[in-house]
């Protein structure tokens, strides 16, 4: 039929426009000053300075300290999600009944914002009043810990308060993974003698692949930008050091009104996430690839 | 011999069946302890609240929390004005984005524009941290008298969650019939007549999904409602954090406070449950 | 041995019950005496085929072969050996190395049988296997499952709704509706002697005719009908503990009708001639019924020349008011 590309072009312009306006604007705004020099005195304009601000950054023990703290909190967020929503995921799997209702239950805490979730844990550790301490004293009889300012339990603290937000979510996606598995091909494995566990590592754990890839990216995206939930829990203590990376990008924007940093590591951790998701599309295709062989 | 086996087998089913309860038992316990919590601190008198260790059961039951935060003192505003800005921008938001993301979403997976360079740089979108925008977007909304507006939240909400309704939506296009609008346009209708009368209701649950997904991401948004707006337009999030820069421990007031920031969302949650695990199942998981 | 019934009278369920992937609520599942209700599908020693073959998708064809011995922990050698050996005996050599997103419906299905192949299994269970198939793949499958059968005397239990596979494949076939074995038995024992009208309309392509008739009388040796438009027959055989007056159904199956010739006839009014070749068929009614009769000679029929059709009584039945067969009675099992 006529018109059908005008038509379609139509139908996307506004979005386009928008994301266009509202998204590549002020990107090529960040990326512009990632190459300047600002002074913190605000009459002197800034200059510019070329690849000073990464050189300013990489030299940074407080910007290569969140940069330890933030991939300590990762990788072990990222297991417990990844391994915790796995077994949630085969458990839900397993259940018939009322399995819709147990869902939308399971998945309130991601459903809560995130600055919420920093301060309702935040109440939760705390030393004195909170949850957490008066359970551990009144069951196992442990005195009173001091979460929140001390390490490594304010670690602790970011990594329980992360994987409590999102280890549903990562549930949830891997369940419908687990769905696209086809039952009689279970069946045909019970058939031919394997046991549960056989199952689960020779039919689901191969099937279930592109699942957990999808997952883990974006559960990596997702703790990499990660700002109002550990900063509302530990604000950045004790001392600077659960000061993670999108804390510390803020605390270069709006406490040292340094844009030109700031701007710099916002391009630097970009880069970063798009090698990870590039790599993440190699993956995939590889495992395409490899069906496609001999 | 034979017997025991017999029995043993049968306990072995069992124990099968029950464990997944179990655990879905054990994560509904941590996953909803928190919300327990706070609704606990909510209703509790203030001499309770401050006490060693806390009770982790219901004392006394008292309504103070409530009454402050719903009346506002002369150092707090009532909550019902944040709650009110935060449900008509999600509400606005929500809506143009999804209006906008469908079609842009329907372009894409029925008429395939743009290569594939459109549908990845669309997509990509998703990827920015809006933190790392938040200076430019200042700057940008103090040059056009955006701060602080309703406007300048909404068009900003709706353009951020645009990628996330494409990103849902394709899928759902791609996978329904273009043989139901090929029947329409040989009954004689136009592009717009079959998309609006066809297509859209057969993608009612893929929508309903996206709904939900936009409404509580906006919703629950903080950095760029307390940067770019906070004064006249302040939402429930940028409300509960200066609940705890004042000077006073106003524990139970934070909990009441992010009690009522969490029920809509829930409620809405709660209401598109029929939708959610059919759309998730068979959702754009690209 | 065949299962053979429409959608949803449980074969398929009934299989899988005696495969282990379900429970029944009551009753023994018992191979060769030995109980075996609580056993895994493996501990029973059953091999499957499924009707989507489920092979394993990320598997190769010879990993997919090899995949239940792998299980057992058998030797590699081992392994290859049997895997090979499955794929010689259905030309699957050259396959060994694809996976199953490059096999066609036919190589997927041979597949899935040599992965049942391999393991020597005490019953062989079909679950509807060439359903997925067209219609030339699935009578060149049908004769690869017979020559399979005798190949490995094996004991078989196949599941289909396809009569014409039951007919061809079965040592002995079960009839079975809603949950309940209707009859039981040689493929030719059901058909020549169906127990009631489901049965009788169930094997055999054209459908058996019935006729709605009325007993009007009936002794030892013969009965009186009255036909749908009023004419009477009287058939050369008994209508045994049937009632004067009740409504029957005659059954008769094409071939048994003829042009000339037969021990009654019944009145005709044709349609339509379809001719196929040498035998032709002609489709009208008696009365108030349709009939489908089978024409051997060659040349034209027209209605005028055609007004009866003789019935071959030894091949015909009756059947009372509940459609039981009044000539074969059989025990009903259930």
């Amino acid at each position: 039929m006529r018109g059908q590309k005008r038509f379609a072009w139509l139908m996307a312009a506004p979005s386009i426009l928008a994301m266009v306006a509202l998204g590549i604007v002020p990107l090529v705004w960040m990326v512009w000053t990632a190459f300047q020099s600002f002074s913190p005195n605000p009459r002197i304009p800034p200059r510019f300075s070329g690849l000073d601000n990464l050189g300013n950054l990489v030299g940074d023990p407080q910007f290569v300290g969140s940069l330890k703290i933030t991939i300590l909190v990762l990788i072990a967020a990222l297991i417990l999600q990844l391994v915790l929503g796995f077994i949630l995921a085969l458990a839900l799997y397993s259940i018939k009944r009322a399995r819709g209702l147990v869902v939308s239950l399971i998945l309130i805490p991601t459903a809560i914002a995130p600055i919420v979730a920093g301060i309702v844990w935040w109440m939760l550790f705390n030393t004195r009043f909170g949850a957490i301490n008066s359970v551990l004293f009144q069951w196992f009889g442990i005195d009173p810990v001091n979460w929140t300012i001390e390490m490594p339990t304010a670690y602790i603290a970011i990594v329980v308060a992360v994987v409590w937000q999102w280890t549903p979510f990562v549930a949830v996606i891997l369940l419908g993974g687990l769905t696209t598995i086809p039952r009689d091909t279970l069946d045909a494995a019970r058939i031919d003698g394997a046991t549960a566990w056989q199952r689960l590592r020779y039919i689901v754990l191969p099937l279930m692949r592109p699942f957990f890839l999808v997952v883990g990216l974006l559960m990596i995206i997702e703790i990499v930008r990660l700002y109002e939930l550990p900063f509302y829990i530990t604000q950045g203590g004790p001392g600077n050091q659960t000061v993670v990376a999108g804390v510390f990008l803020f605390k270069l924007a709006f406490s040292f009104f340094d844009l030109g940093r700031a701007s710099m590591m916002s391009v630097f951790l970009v880069i970063a996430l798009s090698m990870i998701a590039a790599l993440y599309m190699r993956l995939v295709a590889d495992h395409k690839n490899k069906g496609a062989s001999g | 011999m034979r017997r025991a086996s017999s029995t043993m087998r049968r306990l072995r089913r069992h124990v099968a069946n029950s464990w997944a309860w179990a655990v879905v038992g054990a994560f509904l316990v941590f996953a909803l302890f928190p919300v327990y919590w706070i609704v606990l601190i909510a209703f509790r008198p203030r001499d309770d609240i401050f006490q060693y260790p806390a009770a982790l059961m219901p004392t006394n039951l008292s309504l103070d929390n409530i009454r402050f935060i719903w009346f506002g003192t002369e150092t707090s505003e009532p909550i019902i004005g944040f709650l009110g800005n935060s449900m008509l921008i999600s509400v606005i938001s929500s809506l143009i984005a999804l209006s906008l993301g469908v079609a842009c979403a329907y372009a894409l997976g029925r008429f395939r524009i743009g290569g594939g360079f459109l549908p990845m740089w669309i997509l990509s979108q998703r990827f920015l941290p809006p933190i790392a925008l938040v200076v430019p977007l200042y700057l940008m909304y103090r040059q056009f008298g955006l701060l602080d507006t309703y406007f300048g939240l909404v068009i900003l909400y709706a353009t951020f969650t645009i990628p996330i309704v494409v990103w849902l939506m394709m899928g759902y296009v791609e996978s329904s019939p273009p043989e139901l609008e090929e029947a329409a346009y040989i009954d004689g209708a136009g592009y717009w007549t079959a998309f609006t009368r066809i297509a859209l209701p057969v993608l009612k649950p893929g929508l309903s999904v996206a709904a939900v997904f936009t409404f509580i991401f906006i919703w629950n948004e903080y950095v760029l409602a307390f940067q770019l707006a906070g004064d006249d337009v302040a939402t429930i999030t940028v409300y509960l954090p200066r609940l705890r820069s004042a000077v006073a421990e106003l524990y139970g007031e934070i909990a009441a406070a992010s009690l009522l920031s969490v029920i809509p969302a829930i409620v809405f949650a709660g209401v598109m449950q029929r939708f959610l695990v059919r759309g998730l199942a068979f959702g754009g998981l690209k | 041995m065949v299962f053979v019934g429409p959608s949803g009278c449980g074969k398929s369920t009934l299989l899988r019950i005696i495969s282990g992937l379900e429970q029944a609520t009551s009753g023994d599942t018992v191979f060769d005496e030995e109980v075996v209700n609580d056993h895994t599908p493996f501990e029973r020693g059953v091999a499957m085929v499924f009707q989507s073959y489920a092979l394993y998708p990320h598997m190769t064809v010879a990993e997919n072969l090899g995949f239940p011995l792998k299980l057992a922990k058998a030797d590699p050698q081992e392994i290859a050996a049997k895997v090979k050996a499955a794929a010689d005996i259905l030309q699957l050599g050259p396959l060994l190395d694809r996976k199953p997103d490059q096999l066609s419906g036919g190589q997927k299905q041979r597949v899935a049988m040599g992965r049942t192949i391999v393991r020597s299994p005490r019953i062989f269970l079909f679950d509807e296997p060439l359903s997925n198939l067209d219609a030339d793949l699935r009578i060149e499958m049908r004769l690869e499952i017979e020559k399979l059968h005798k190949r490995l005397d094996a004991t078989m239990i196949y599941v289909t709704h396809d009569q014409v596979e039951a007919m061809t494949l079965a040592d002995r076939i079960v009839v079975l509706r809603d949950g309940s074995v209707e009859q039981m038995g040689p493929p030719l024992d059901l058909y020549e002697n169906p127990v009631n009208t489901f049965v009788a309309s169930f094997l055999g392509s054209p459908r058996i005719n019935f006729l709605n008739v009325e007993l009007l009388d009936s002794d030892a040796s013969s009965c009186k009908l009255l036909l749908a438009d009023g004419s009477h027959v009287t058939a050369p055989f008994s209508a045994g503990t049937a009632s004067v007056g009740e409504k029957m159904k005659l059954g008769v199956r094409p071939e048994d009708l003829s042009a000339s010739g037969g021990d009654f006839s019944i009145p005709f009014r044709m349609e339509i001639h379809e001719r196929l070749g040498p035998t032709s068929y002609l489709y009208g009614r008696s009365g108030a019924d349709s009939i489908v009769a089978e024409y051997r000679e060659r040349g034209a029929v027209t209605p005028a020349t055609l007004t009866t059709l003789g019935v071959n009584s030894a091949h015909a039945h009756l059947f009372d008011a509940n459609g039981l067969s009044v000539r074969n009675r059989q025990e009903r099992v259930s």
